[in-house]
């Protein structure tokens, strides 16, 4: 079964250029990263605070500029489009922010807030679709006349879905959308994602820091560190079968009921950053955490390793020297 | 809005200030008992009429030159609102421009924004005006264009710092992820949110542009001779200030009210428009 990806990204880099008098430093806060996506699938991105995961997102939802490599939206490019055709664009791919406190305009009641897309694309009979969308995502109409300060944090991201959605776009970008909500919230957040998705037949990518969240709603995975992509694959072989080193320390960072706490890795975070800037050029990133690197770590970042059709990783280490 | 303002007593005080402000500005012919240049040379230098040597002929007094003060004062807030309205007006629109601008696109033109900005500033605000009358003359609409954009320039640099603060918010980004243009989110999005500033900062100059245009008078660079202001009417009772302290007194009153009255309404505009305030 070959179905046509809707997304397909290609060694997408962004690097910022950060001036330090007359030293130049490049950041690469995406380096080289490439996967693809079908239609009605959700892409998890993961990865720690500063692995370059909501880059990689903003630089595929084009809300970054100067972006190398090559991006397919149902198999058209999307990099450096000009500004009408972004407009464009922009009824297509849809962006769900983190802090649903931030994300929406205080001054600006609810309809306005979700009627604003509808507008700046001249939709029309915008009343009824706005009905429509506030009761998709659940809420009662009556919200439409309050303002978002007036809305508890779970009610205000079903207004952020509500405003992703009023286009009808076929890619959603969550942008750690469920991170900044309690549990339970949480938990009814996740299952309206997933409702809609169903409904609606959308395209997820979905980035996030926290694991239990993605085995809920993911169906593929990619690990990011460092702005390099380490490992892919579907969900239950990531969280399941781990072999990128960072990835199996991502993993058993998963905390569990009776499972005990690791103490001994407390000094390992200034460690970390004591070696941070000390890595070779173009050598793997987790060069300084890692348990099984090489020397040849420090110089050359890893080909990729396929395990199965679907499970990728990059990592010199692995293959030959599992065992030890 | 207005049954929000009929409940709350300052805000109800403030706009009955000011409309009386106005209404003896548009009808200083009716209201006014003398014209205000008419010399009453037999009563000059009067005191108030509860003075027990007041004339109830002149209610207020009259100055050295027999001039009903009462009169003056009338006549005088058509000048003092005219350019604290319309200079205010002006700044906020050169501030507002500049610095949101300035603020919003950020880079190459924020800096040469900027060091325009400085330029202006360079140059003290009197040298400024005394140039500018100069060439062309004392009259009410010069005066409001040097003292609008001495102003302007001064709020486009408050402007930009609130634009660079506001701008940093998620729901900006947002809205660019549902393909708004920057014309449409400095508009609709960051105005409204800066909004607040620009109320405060409005009503502070409104009650600052009073004072400029008395000080503009005071040097000869206001308005012609002829035209009774505030400003100029405290200048005039200066000199006489010890024995005849009344002259001075109520020019004083009228623009400290007004600017009270404008403060409290600015203030009241403030909480009206923010959706978080919840009347008590």
């Amino acid at each position: 079964m070959t179905v046509h990806p809707i997304l397909e990204v290609s060694d997408v880099k962004k690097y910022f250029v950060m001036k330090n008098g007359l030293k130049k430093d490049v950041i690469k806060a995406v380096d080289r990263i490439s996967f693809s996506l079908e239609a009605g699938k959700t892409l998890g991105i993961v990865g720690e605070s500063g692995s370059g995961k909501s880059t990689l997102g903003r630089a595929i939802v084009q809300l970054l500029h100067d972006i190398e490599g090559e991006v397919l939206l149902n198999g058209k490019s999307i990099i450096g489009l000009k500004r009408k055709e972004l407009q464009k664009l922009r009824e297509d791919i849809q962006v769900v922010f983190q802090d649903p406190y931030a994300s929406l305009d205080p001054k600006q009641k609810i309809k306005k807030i979700i009627a604003e897309p509808l507008k700046i694309h001249k939709k029309p009979d915008r009343e009824k679709s706005i009905h429509e969308i506030i009761e998709l995502v659940g809420l009662p109409v009556e919200f439409l006349e309050r303002y978002p300060h007036e809305l508890s944090g779970g009610q205000r991201q079903r207004i952020g879905i509500a405003r992703a959605l009023a286009l009808s776009p076929s890619l959603i970008l969550f942008d750690e959308a469920v991170s900044a909500l309690d549990v339970s919230v949480q938990a009814q957040i996740i299952n309206l994602i997933k409702k809609l998705q169903n409904q609606l037949k959308l395209t997820y990518l979905f980035i996030t820091h926290d694991l239990s969240v993605l085995r809920q709603v993911a169906d593929e995975v990619i690990v990011i560190y460092r702005g390099k992509l380490v490992e892919k694959g579907k969900v239950e072989e990531i969280i399941d079968q781990p072999v990128h080193p960072y990835t199996k320390l991502l993993v058993s960072a998963i905390p569990e009921i009776g499972k005990p706490i690791v103490l001994d890795e407390a000094g390992e975070e200034e460690k970390v950053i004591n070696q941070m800037f000390e890595e070779g050029e173009d050598g793997c990133p987790f060069y300084s955490r890692c348990e099984i690197r090489k020397s040849i770590c420090l110089k050359k970042f890893p080909e990729i390793s396929k395990l199965s059709e679907t499970h990728d990783y990059y990592c010199h280490g692995i293959s030959n020297k599992k065992e030890i | 809005m207005i049954r929000q303002i009929v409940k709350n007593k300052v805000a109800l005080f403030s706009v009955l200030v000011l409309i009386l402000v106005v209404l003896f500005a548009v009808f200083a012919e009716f209201i006014a008992p003398y014209s205000p240049e008419d010399q009453h040379i037999e009563s000059k230098l009067l005191p108030p009429v509860w003075d027990e040597n007041g004339n109830s002929s002149f209610i207020l007094g009259s100055d050295e030159l027999g001039r009903d003060v009462l009169s003056r004062i009338i006549h005088g807030s058509r000048v003092s609102l005219i350019v604290s309205l319309f200079g205010t007006l002006l700044a906020l629109i050169i501030g507002t421009v500049i610095g949101a601008i300035s603020g919003y696109y950020g880079g190459k033109v924020d800096a040469i924004l900027m060091r325009l900005v400085d330029i202006v500033l360079a140059f003290p605000f009197i040298l400024l005006a005394i140039f500018v009358i100069a060439i062309t003359g004392p009259s009410v609409f010069n005066i409001i264009i040097v003292a609008g954009f001495a102003t302007g320039v001064n709020l486009a640099r408050v402007i930009r710092g609130e634009v660079l603060h506001v701008k940093e918010n998620d729901f900006i980004e947002a809205t660019h992820s549902i393909g708004a243009n920057n014309f449409r989110i400095i508009v609709l999005h960051i105005l409204p949110n800066i909004a607040n500033v620009l109320i405060v900062i409005a009503t502070l100059e409104m009650a600052n542009l009073i004072l400029l245009e008395s000080a503009l008078s005071f040097l000869g660079l206001g308005v012609p001779a002829e035209v009774p202001t505030w400003g100029k009417m405290l200048a005039e009772a200066r000199t006489l200030i010890i024995s005849n302290p009344w002259n001075a007194i109520f020019p004083g009153l009228a623009i400290t009210i007004t600017v009270l009255g404008i403060n409290l309404f600015g203030d009241w505009l403030r909480d009206y428009f923010d959706p978080k305030y919840v009347e008590k």
